[in-house]
């Protein structure tokens, strides 16, 4: 009887503090704690909250062109300006692009230690720039001269911003045949991920179309 | 001894749960539902040691029976969509009140008696 009463003691006490414990945690993370209709209502606003900056976007951009359009009277040197300008930004990923190449996608392991990692999405991207790509995205972001691929508390990736899960799928523009190469390679992008677990595929496309970068490029401290 | 083996395992059991790891938020909200159907068994015990009926095997299947049924009709209301785990918590509270209410009658009961005797005595 002492034995059973002492057991159920044990028993009690720890399956409460292990509960005190998990409640303290619950409660200094926050989002996890919140229930899935609260959860629901706070997406759906931020999604609108979304719809209408795009569409506010939408406008100033419309107002820019407006005002490009009135400075054009001097036509010849602003043409050429124009020029100019749209080819910076295509050279920065300012512009959607089109154009013949591949669509890769890396997709996670099974086991534990088989999650794609930051480091590995930044091994791709450098096989496939050292392969002549000219422009890359990532899960629709785009890949430009500031972007990051950080991995937040181990848990998942972001890229410039918005977070991203697996399947990857890198959508690459360039000559394919160079771009195929790389991953087919000896030790290429291929076998890299399939020694460490991962799953990559990639099929190859006339046209693979990729965004425009929708964050902004800011120079304040470099002149 | 019966005090003492509770007191020492209660203390085991504390350093066992600081120690152990915490579980998911999906799985602690089955795990407040089963202490609390504990706790109810507990307190239930209490009383009928009170009453000098206690009996073990009760006991038992009681502590461990009401939690896992306190579970498993968490686990059917989040199927269906319906707390049902308020109603789990509402009978075991209410019961935790009613049977704290036996104990605390059956003490004062006692000590006024006592009082009582020692009042009479006085006086003779």
């Amino acid at each position: 009887m002492f034995i059973t009463i002492g057991i159920i003691c044990i028993l009690l006490t720890s399956v409460m503090f292990v509960q005190f414990k998990t409640v303290q945690v619950i409660e200094e993370s926050g989002i996890s704690a919140m229930t899935e209709s609260e959860l629901r209502d706070e997406y759906s606003t931020i999604k609108s909250k979304t719809d209408e900056l795009a569409k506010s976007l939408e406008e100033v951009n419309s107002s820019i062109k407006e005002y490009e359009n009135q400075s054009s009277n001097n036509k010849g040197t602003t043409d050429l300006l124009k020029e100019d300008i749209q080819k910076a930004k295509n050279d920065i990923g300012y512009t959607d692009v089109k154009g013949p190449g591949l669509i890769i996608t890396i997709k996670d392991g099974d086991g534990e230690y088989e999650k794609v990692e930051y480091w590995d999405l930044l091994f791709a991207l450098n096989e496939l720039k050292y392969a002549g790509a000219e422009a890359i995205s990532i899960n629709d972001s785009r890949i430009v001269n500031n972007t990051y691929i950080k991995s937040i508390e181990d848990n998942y990736l972001v890229i410039d911003g918005p977070r991203k899960i697996s399947p990857y799928v890198i959508k690459v523009i360039g000559d394919t045949k160079y771009l195929e190469s790389v991953i087919n390679i000896k030790g290429g992008l291929k076998d890299e991920m399939e020694n460490t677990g991962k799953s990559i595929s990639y099929t190859v496309e006339d046209e693979v179309s990729i965004p425009k970068y929708k964050g902004k490029i800011e120079i304040n401290s470099g002149e | 001894m019966v005090y003492i083996t509770i007191i020492i395992c209660s203390a085991l059991g504390i350093l066992l749960g600081l120690n152990l790891p915490t579980i998911s938020y999906t799985y602690s909200g089955y795990l407040a539902i089963a202490i609390i159907a504990a706790l109810d068994s507990v307190f239930g015990g209490l009383t009928s040691i009170l009453k000098k009926n206690f009996d073990i095997r009760i006991f038992v299947s009681g502590f461990f029976g009401n939690a896992i049924l306190a579970m498993l009709l968490t686990y059917l209301g989040e199927r269906l969509n319906v707390d049902i785990y308020l109603a789990a918590v509402i009978v075991f509270v209410g019961r935790m009140f009613t049977n704290l209410s036996i104990i605390r009658r059956i003490y004062i009961e006692k000590w006024s008696k006592k009082y009582d005797e020692k009042h009479n005595a006085k006086q003779e």
